[in-house]
């Protein structure tokens, strides 16, 4: 394709790791066609951004990074060439879109000159913004970023990236590095089909980078799977999903949580005793910035959550659900309400989404569990024994007790996190997200591990998350929360089944699936 | 206060209200910076005594003519009285190096009382601490410190007294301020979640954090505080002549500084010597956390 | 209303923290054996004239309602009398102030530009970024004292350049407002303000030295941290080059910490300001204080305490409210 928007060869980038070189691209080549959305999938430490960054011309790491390959962008070569024609290109060619939208605005300008820092006129900017569905762009142009909502915020760095210097032109490349991963469910269908129709509109190509497949299932033409700076596979969205050559991605496929697909076999839950039961819970906190004045976050919520079952709470960010999960803890005081465990269902123990940062840094992970064991009154000597057991349940190497926390993986800290709140004896485990920022691999080898302990141990499950897909996996009922009220509540096969509620329906739509794909 | 504070660092790009140190807690490693800077402290804190004690004359003995030039028998001359410049020195500094350590440890217990009591209580009882350290930090330190030791009469325990008074509300804040991040990560919840005493809670899984970061922006803070010292016993307040003090010495060979500049420049450059190894020991630390 | 709201609880912080400033010189005087009725009345007056003293001084009445006439008293521009010079202390003051205030004026303007160019090219990579550091620790390190001998030295002993100290009264207008620098230009006399300039050079540049560094040092890592975020990314990725991202996103971001401890650096300068009148025999508070501190006079010790105080204070307003007007977040929540 000699007329390719943009051409990667042989791309081999070095950083310097105080004084250890680190190749985080070991060779890559990639053409993007004008027109084409290309995805570039790969989990975390795959050299994805790196790729991104390079093709921008923002060579990360510093003087030290040493780059050899080629990286043309329009002709221009973004990586050896002189800076005057990399920002020419950037100027012109080229739109970015980053992850976090909380931060990739300045918060001292307003939106409007941000968007048409390349130069646009002032009508040029609305023009962008209501192409990007910013309602009332009028007004719009004069807030400042943190007065947008985090979906408005990324649509605003849309805009600013389909802007470029030339009056009326669009670039010839967007590179969204993650554009959608910090959104809610609901606000990542609306921007993934946003990209699609700035495709459709404009014509310009699109680098999609993201970790999850079914993201880039939804628009992408063509996918790119990368892990440890390589390419592993490359070939049209369907050809890839349907039928994976690489074992690497069939290995993603398998793992990845889906809402499509059959459901687990369900595992028979008598109606047992209830260990936790939250009836008409209220909770307000002071409103930011407003003295004496309240936001309410719960309004009157009931849960019931009997032995041995698993009971997911889903819903969006600023729901309540994490609130109430820590009212459930005990962490917080219901402002109205009552939170009611039984004495023998023992303290329900909590697992958090940050498992790194749920573990206490500078105390080893043997001294964690045993300080769980001692308060549970288990004797001293027993103690090591225990510990080395409660590590096998979660399928850690009884080694790995000496490790801190800082010394294991992300997936090893979630498992570690576990262990302790085994440690003591709950009846019931309340999850705080545990997945939602581990790899696709991972995620679902801790859903499993969560539901194989329920299933051995008869522990209860309170889990919530904002992914359909992970309640699917280890739920057996679901309750939908939004604006801190449950609208749904139903064994996991009536919502997949026949969802009542409307937003549950919005939920389940805007969930993405491999399934328009790859069936 | 704090001049020359190689410790002032904010960059808190959410935040853009002062807040002097940005330091995650918890993330505060031993590392190798860490180390060297911590072992330079101790280093100093160990030998200058030693060397103290090692000089060839005592603090206030006359041994040869005023103002000899630096040269073989005084490596760094003799001043207006004939003492021997260099014994002095190093027995001054000696003095104020142990001096700063004592400031500064006192302002970390003073201010990690003050700081972990205001971080781990409810609103009223910090907003009553935090104001309080707020006032004394919007007062001068150096007017401040001067005006104490003016009240209580130059000495060098005055002294010490009147820089501690300036210098304790900076860990307040910073203990404070890490406590506050500290007590709302998640793993404070799951000890607290596990039913531990609040006491346990904050002496296990709290203060250490804390404490670790301190110690370590408290070790870079002695070149600092020893600048502070020479300054106000430069001005006069201080241990009273003949004590061999850095910032007095400085001040008295000041008049012949023209004629016998060895006597004034000794005291000050030694001291710079100092400051600038702790400060760069402190350099190091900074660039890591940063 | 925002920023009305948030300037008001500023005033508000700002009195209470003149209240303890105020209330710490008064309690730091009143806890010492001298008498100040005794001070005022003179050493052999008469136990009526004494008693009459006190009541003047508002000693005869409890501790709180003294601390409040003395408050009075401050309001009048009343500092009490100076043992040295026998002198009313606000007069001394008024007649020392406006060599102070030039001098640390230009020492500050001095320092911020210094800071700031030190900052900025600091926050970029490279050897020059190495060398800055580098200077900023030294220069950090150094003692006023040290680094005035040796300008001293070389400027006036070795090269003769420039004088040794004093403000250079001989040619110098003091009128109108006693900054000789504005004086006179006023007067439009060349020879008088180069003569003014020529003393103040050094003893400037000394006064700034050790501000600028920490000011260096703070706006180069809050201006690295700002550079390494995401929206600076998305504008270099707009095709802004490295000084133009710097001027229109790092430096209005990265100012509020730069200014807070710009702020924090006043109080450093006013403290230092003694040490270089003393050496460049200047004329001005920090030589009345130094002579005052010979003499134990406490009367114009804490007169001088509470003037520079005053003005600390204020500054430290000003740079707060600097703070709500760069960053919107703060002046317009959401």
């Amino acid at each position: 394709m000699s007329d390719a928007v943009a051409r990667i060869e042989k791309l081999v980038v070095q950083f310097d790791r105080s004084g250890t070189p680190f190749r985080a691209l070991k060779g890559v080549s990639l053409d993007i066609a004008p027109g084409e959305i290309v995805a570039l999938v790969g989990e975390s430490g795959s050299g994805k951004t790196v790729l991104g960054n390079c093709l921008l011309g923002l060579v990360p790491g510093g003087h030290r990074t040493r780059i050899t390959g080629r990286v043309e962008v329009g002709g221009t070569d973004m990586v050896g060439g002189p800076e005057k024609d990399k920002r020419r290109v950037r100027r012109n060619e080229l739109g970015a879109v980053f992850q976090d939208p909380l931060t990739s605005l300045d918060p001292t300008m307003r939106v409007g000159k941000q968007v048409r820092e390349r130069g646009a006129t002032a009508q040029r900017a609305l023009d962008a913004l209501t192409e990007c569905g910013v309602p009332e762009p009028g007004q719009r142009i004069r807030y400042w970023p943190h007065q947008l909502s985090g979906g408005l915020r990324q649509r605003v760095s849309i805009a600013g990236a389909i802007t470029a210097a030339d009056p009326g032109g669009v670039p010839s490349l967007i590179v969204a590095d993650e554009p959608t991963t910090a959104l809610d469910v609901r606000v990542q269908d609306q921007i993934i089909k946003l990209f699609a129709r700035l495709r459709d509109d404009h014509g310009c190509s699109i680098l999609l980078i993201t970790h999850d497949l079914g993201v880039a299932a939804q628009i992408a033409d063509r996918i790119v799977v990368m892990s440890e700076g390589e390419i592993r596979e490359h070939g049209p969205t369907a050809r890839v999903l349907r039928e994976p050559q690489h074992a690497y991605t069939k290995k993603l496929l398998e793992s990845r949580l889906d809402i499509a697909g059959p459901l687990p076999p369900a595992s028979v839950v008598e109606a047992g005793e209830p260990v936790l039961t939250l009836s008409e819970v209220v909770k307000d906190f002071p409103a930011p910035h407003k003295r004496g004045e309240k936001r309410r976050v719960l309004h009157g919520v009931d849960v019931r959550l009997e032995a041995g079952e698993s009971l997911v709470l889903v819903g969006e960010s600023g729901c309540g659900k994490s609130t109430l999960l820590r009212i459930a803890a005990g962490l917080e005081t219901p402002t109205g309400g009552r939170a009611d465990v039984p004495p023998a269902a023992g303290r329900p123990q909590l697992i958090f989404q940050d498992a790194r940062s749920s573990l206490t840094p500078w105390l080893s992970i043997n001294s964690q569990l045993s300080e769980r064991l001692a308060a549970a009154g288990v004797p001293r000597k027993d103690r090591p024994a225990r510990v080395a057991e409660l590590l096998g349940q979660v399928g850690l190497d009884a080694r790995m007790a000496a490790s801190r926390p800082r010394q294991l993986s992300g997936g090893q800290c979630q498992r570690a996190a576990i262990a302790r709140a085994l440690a003591s004896s709950p009846g019931i485990l309340l999850c705080d997200e545990p997945v939602s920022a581990l790899d696709a691999t991972l995620a679902a080898q801790v859903v499993d591990l969560l539901d194989d302990l329920r299933r051995s141990t008869g522990v209860s499950l309170l889990l919530v998350t904002h992914d359909l897909a992970v309640a699917k996996r280890i739920a057996t009922r679901i309750a939908v929360m939004t604006d801190g009220r449950i609208v749904e509540e139903g064994p996991v096969e009536q919502i997949f089944a026949s969802p009542a509620h409307p937003y549950t329906k919005q939920l389940l739509e805007a969930s993405p699936s491999l399934a328009a794909v790859a069936s | 206060m704090r001049p020359g504070a190689v410790a002032e660092q904010s960059a808190e790009v959410a935040d853009p209200r002062p807040r002097r140190w940005r330091v995650v807690p918890g993330r505060v490693r031993s590392g190798s910076a860490e180390k060297i800077c911590l072992w330079v402290v101790a280093l100093l804190t160990v030998l200058l005594p030693i060397a103290a004690r090692l000089m060839p004359a005592g603090e206030t003995e006359i041994v040869g003519v005023p103002f000899t030039a630096p040269g073989a028998g005084h490596l760094l001359g003799t001043d207006d009285q004939g003492r021997d410049v260099l014994s002095r020195v190093v027995i001054g500094l000696s003095a104020s190096w142990w001096g700063a350590i004592a400031v500064i440890a006192s302002g970390v217990v003073i201010g990690a009382v003050i700081g972990t009591v205001a971080g781990m209580s409810g609103r009223f009882v910090d907003t009553v601490l935090m104001r309080l350290t707020d006032a004394f930090l919007a007062l001068p330190g150096p007017l401040v410190a001067l005006l104490v030791v003016a009240a209580l009469g130059p000495s060098f325990r005055n002294v010490l007294i009147a820089v501690i008074v300036t210098w304790w509300p900076w860990y307040a804040r910073i203990v404070r301020g890490q406590v506050r991040v500290l007590r709302r990560l998640p793993h404070v919840d799951a000890a607290r979640s596990a039913g531990f005493s609040t006491f346990r809670v904050v002496t296990r899984h709290v203060f250490p954090g804390v404490l670790r970061s301190v110690v370590v922006v408290a070790s870079m803070d002695v070149g600092a505080v020893l600048l502070v010292l020479a300054g106000l016993s430069f001005v006069g307040l201080g241990a009273p002549p003949p004590a061999a003090e850095i910032g007095s010495m400085a001040a008295a060979g000041f008049t012949y500084v023209f004629s016998a500049p060895w006597v004034a420049l000794a005291p000050a450059g030694v001291l710079f010597a100092v400051a600038m190894i702790s400060n760069f020991a402190g350099d190091a630390v900074q660039e890591r956390m940063g | 209303m925002g920023l009305l709201k948030q300037i008001a609880s500023r005033v508000a912080s700002m009195l209470g923290v003149l209240v303890v400033l105020t209330f710490a010189v008064y309690f730091i005087q009143r806890q010492l054996p001298s008498d100040p009725a005794r001070v005022l009345a003179g050493r052999t007056a008469s136990p009526e004239a004494l008693a009459a003293a006190r009541e003047q001084l508002g000693l005869d009445k409890p501790f709180l309602l003294e601390y409040f006439h003395y408050l009075g008293r401050l309001l009048h521009g009343d500092l009490g009398i100076s043992v040295t010079s026998r002198n009313e202390v606000s007069s001394d003051i008024g007649t020392y102030l406006p060599a102070t205030l030039e001098l640390v004026v230009v020492a500050g303007v001095l320092a911020l530009i210094g800071g700031l160019i030190l900052g900025v090219i600091g926050a970029r990579d490279g050897w020059l970024a190495g060398a800055v550091r580098f200077v900023s620790v030294a220069g950090a390190s150094a003692p006023t004292f040290l680094v005035a001998i040796l300008l001293l030295l070389v400027f006036y002993r070795d090269l003769g350049w420039l004088p040794a100290g004093g403000r250079g009264d001989a040619l110098a207008a003091s009128e109108p407002t006693g900054l000789r620098l504005i004086d006179n230009l006023v007067h439009l006399d060349g020879a008088a303000l180069a003569d003014t300039v020529n003393h103040l050079v050094l003893p400037a540049l000394v006064l700034a030295l050790s501000p600028a560094m920490a000011i260096g040092r703070v706006l180069r890592s809050s201006l690295r941290a700002t550079m390494a975020t995401d929206f600076v990314r998305s504008a270099s990725a707009k095709g802004g080059s490295w000084p133009a991202v710097v001027w229109r996103h790092g430096l209005r971001n990265a100012l509020g910490p730069a200014l807070s401890i710009a702020g924090v650096q006043v109080s450093v300068m006013l403290g230092g300001s003694v040490i270089i009148e003393m050496l460049f025999s200047w004329p001005g508070l920090g030589n009345y204080l130094s002579d005052a501190i010979a003499n134990s006079d406490l009367s114009a010790i804490a007169g001088v305490v509470i003037v520079l105080g005053f003005a600390y204070v204020l500054i430290t307003f000003v740079v707060d409210t600097l703070q709500i007007l760069i960053d919107p977040r703060l002046r317009e929540p959401v």
